[in-house]
């Protein structure tokens, strides 16, 4: 039962990091949540889910998606968050919260309130393992999120591009100076971090359905990750998603389904007492 | 500055999770809606006024309009044929409560003192109907609600309100006597919703289990909108039940079939609360075999119901609830009452003698034969539906 539950909870945990990594490429790179993170993710499987009743081909649709998601994202960057950037935190903060209702209620409006279902990559039945069970599709979210992950990891550690990118959110000034163009490395922060979210809903959609309020619970529990592994670390967005999703449901096995969400926050609470900088963050001395 | 910014973010995600169920806007800008008349008085001046009490505008307008489409087609339908007993026509007032219990109280005030209607039918929320049934008590005209199933509605003791929708505990009786009676099940474990509809179900599961000689051996919750039922259906599972009991809406319950089906869990499942065309759809092949209590299915092939359906699709195209054969069944209820009186020859503008009638109905309609119980409530055999490739087949009516 234990195990049974901490592979389920792996298979959520992992959405979550996928989710979480996008917030914390954003937060390092300009300092704030995106609160629209998750309607992103909404918008990106809808689109997905309308080139697949288009009759295109399901991996080329997934493609688009991704593609269109990613659109998404540098459009914010550019028409709004470049807007209001340089005018304070809770100006973005507020900007994004806005163009997450923009997002749900234009959702709404073209593809109704009711969830629909989203054809799955993977085949439904089970696989045993001993007295265990798994589903293909929660193998297929755990592997493919810890690929993206540990790509992402290798594209800002090896590649130069993502180098700049690492750079340019760290210390702006500095990259500016050597020569980085720091905006158009924001530009692509947030194209990134949109596909990643549109990733994470492709692989939920078929267990959860197609809803425009998917972001609700899902977009919320991302933030929770990213901050409880430590907001700005890719690996600590990752042990983030993880413990969430464990503590999740063992918790609902062993006490009741009905806190489900109440734990990750109960969770997320405990560490920033213990731990105010989330699990992998080193306290950051003012250098001045 | 980054410790204040993380645990600030903390507390407005937790408040935001909190808090994110939808509000409803109030909707509309004025309280009462002119009334309408669907037939002319006739020539002698006699004429039956009834009052339809319906949310026509805001949020629940879509559930309003349902009800008035009903109530009118049943009203034309008497109107053709000479009016009530073929002499008195019905004229019809309506006003619009907007979903909101206050309104519903000066739209009630409207057709009482202005309309000067005889009975009313509606409203529609069990809150509106608990607030505007006050005006009628007090004015003595008979009441009915076609759709409010709070069961505080006919449990306060107002001698002028009738229920003709079911309650949920009628639905929880009737799925038990069936799932006892003929199914021979002496145990089961329920999934609820936990909201009040989900609540009050496992309340009333709990309560009258022992009466048909069944042991709840399990019961579990989940919330709306949550995605992972194996924690649950695995326990359910250990307690080794006759049955499951589901009390939840559609969305929920397609995806618990399909992870059922997906986990080998396989158990006969009954419910309410999730008949709706979307469980199909959702569910596919997975919620085959599974059992909806309900008061009206279009598949019945009783001729009245097959009648009733052909004509409403007709005029206002598909897409109605039970609440619909339900506000008709309501007008005929008053029609009959009416003739009741008229043949023993009493005043049926008199509240206390057409309510009199009222309560001793016994009409054989669309919905089956509705009789009252003393407090107003409806008696009914309710229909036990089965979902069989795709389709409702009737399993007990």
């Amino acid at each position: 039962m234990l195990f049974q539950q901490i592979l389920n909870g792996l298979t959520n945990g992992s959405l979550y990091a996928l989710m979480a990594v996008g917030v914390t490429m954003v937060y390092k790179s300009l300092g704030m949540l995106n609160f629209a993170h998750g309607d992103i993710m909404m918008i990106g499987t809808f689109i997905t889910l309308a080139f697949v009743q288009m009759g295109i081909p399901y991996y080329i649709a997934v493609v688009l998606g991704i593609l269109s998601a990613a659109v998404l994202g540098f459009l914010l960057e550019r028409i709004i968050l470049r807007k209001v950037k340089f005018s304070s935190f809770v100006n973005l903060l507020i900007a994004t919260v806005g163009v997450s209702y923009v997002l749900r209620n234009t959702g709404m409006v073209i593809w109704g309130t009711s969830p629909q279902l989203f054809p799955s990559a993977f085949p439904e039945n089970l696989i045993r393992l001993g007295s265990f069970t798994i589903t293909p599709q929660s193998i297929g979210i755990i592997v493919i999120s810890l690929a993206i992950i540990t790509g992402l990891h290798l594209f800002f550690t090896r590649v130069k591009v993502g180098k700049c990118m690492q750079l340019a959110s760290s210390d702006p000034e500095g990259a500016a100076m050597m020569g980085v163009n720091v905006s158009y490395m924001r530009f692509l922060t947030f194209g990134i971090s949109a596909s990643l979210a549109a990733i994470a809903g492709i692989m939920i959609a078929p267990l959860t359905y197609a809803r425009v309020d998917m972001s609700a619970s899902i977009g919320m529990k991302a933030f929770a990750a990213a901050i409880l592994g430590g907001i700005g670390n890719l690996w600590g967005a990752l042990l983030g998603g993880v413990i969430l999703g464990v503590v999740e449901a063992v918790g609902s096995a062993y006490i009741s389904t009905a806190y489900r969400d109440a734990f990750s926050f109960i969770i997320l609470f405990v560490v920033l007492f213990v731990k105010p900088t989330g699990l992998l963050n080193k306290k950051i001395e003012n250098k001045l | 500055m980054r410790k204040q910014f993380t645990a600030a973010i903390a507390l407005i995600m937790a408040a935001a999770l909190g808090g994110c169920s939808p509000s409803t806007p109030a909707g509309g800008e004025t309280s009462a809606e002119a009334a309408s008349t669907t037939a002319a008085p006739a020539a002698s001046g006699e004429q039956f006024t009834l009052g339809l009490i319906c949310p026509l505008s805001g949020s629940s307008a879509v559930s309003g309009q349902i009800l008035k489409n009903a109530t009118e087609m049943a009203i034309d339908e008497i109107n053709a044929a000479g009016g009530i007993n073929g002499e008195i026509p019905i004229v019809m007032a309506e006003v619009d409560d907007e979903g909101v219990p206050a309104n519903s109280v000066t739209a009630m005030q409207k057709l009482v003192e202005q309309d000067k209607v005889n009975a009313v039918i509606g409203s529609q929320a069990s809150s509106c109907t608990l607030a505007n049934m006050e005006i009628t008590k007090a004015a003595k005209i008979p009441q009915i609600t076609p759709a409010s199933s709070n069961p505080a509605v006919t449990e306060s003791g107002n001698p002028f309100i009738y229920q003709m929708t079911a309650t949920d505990s009628l639905h929880m009786q009737n799925i038990m006597k069936y799932m006892s009676e003929e199914k021979g099940a002496k145990s089961f474990a329920i999934l609820y919703e936990s909201s009040d509809f989900g609540t009050g179900g496992f309340k009333i599961a709990s309560a009258i289990c022992a009466d048909y000689g069944l042991t709840m051996v399990d019961s579990e919750v989940y919330n709306a909108g949550d995605t992972d039922f194996s924690v649950v259906l695995s326990k359910m599972q250990k307690a080794e039940p006759d049955f499951f009991i589901f009390w939840g809406y559609h969305t929920e319950v397609a995806m618990i079939c399909k992870q059922m089906k997906q986990y080998g869990i396989d158990f006969p499942a009954i419910g309410q609360g999730y008949n709706s065309p979307e469980l199909t759809n959702l569910g596919g092949s997975a919620v085959d075999g599974v059992m909806i209590d309900t008061a009206f299915d279009a598949a019945n092939p009783d001729e009245k119901v097959q009648e009733f359906d052909k004509k409403y699709t007709e005029l206002f195209g598909a897409g109605y609830d039970q609440n619909a054969p339900q506000s008709y069944d309501a007008v005929y209820v008053i029609k009959d009452a009416v003739e009741r009186c008229i043949k023993d020859g009493k005043d049926y503008r008199n509240g206390e003698v057409l309510n009199s009638y009222i309560k001793s109905t016994q009409w054989d309609g669309v919905t089956g034969v509705t009789t009252f119980d003393e407090n107003g409530r409806m008696n009914k055999e309710l229909l036990i539906i089965q979902i069989e490739n795709g389709e409702h087949k009737i399993i007990k009516d």
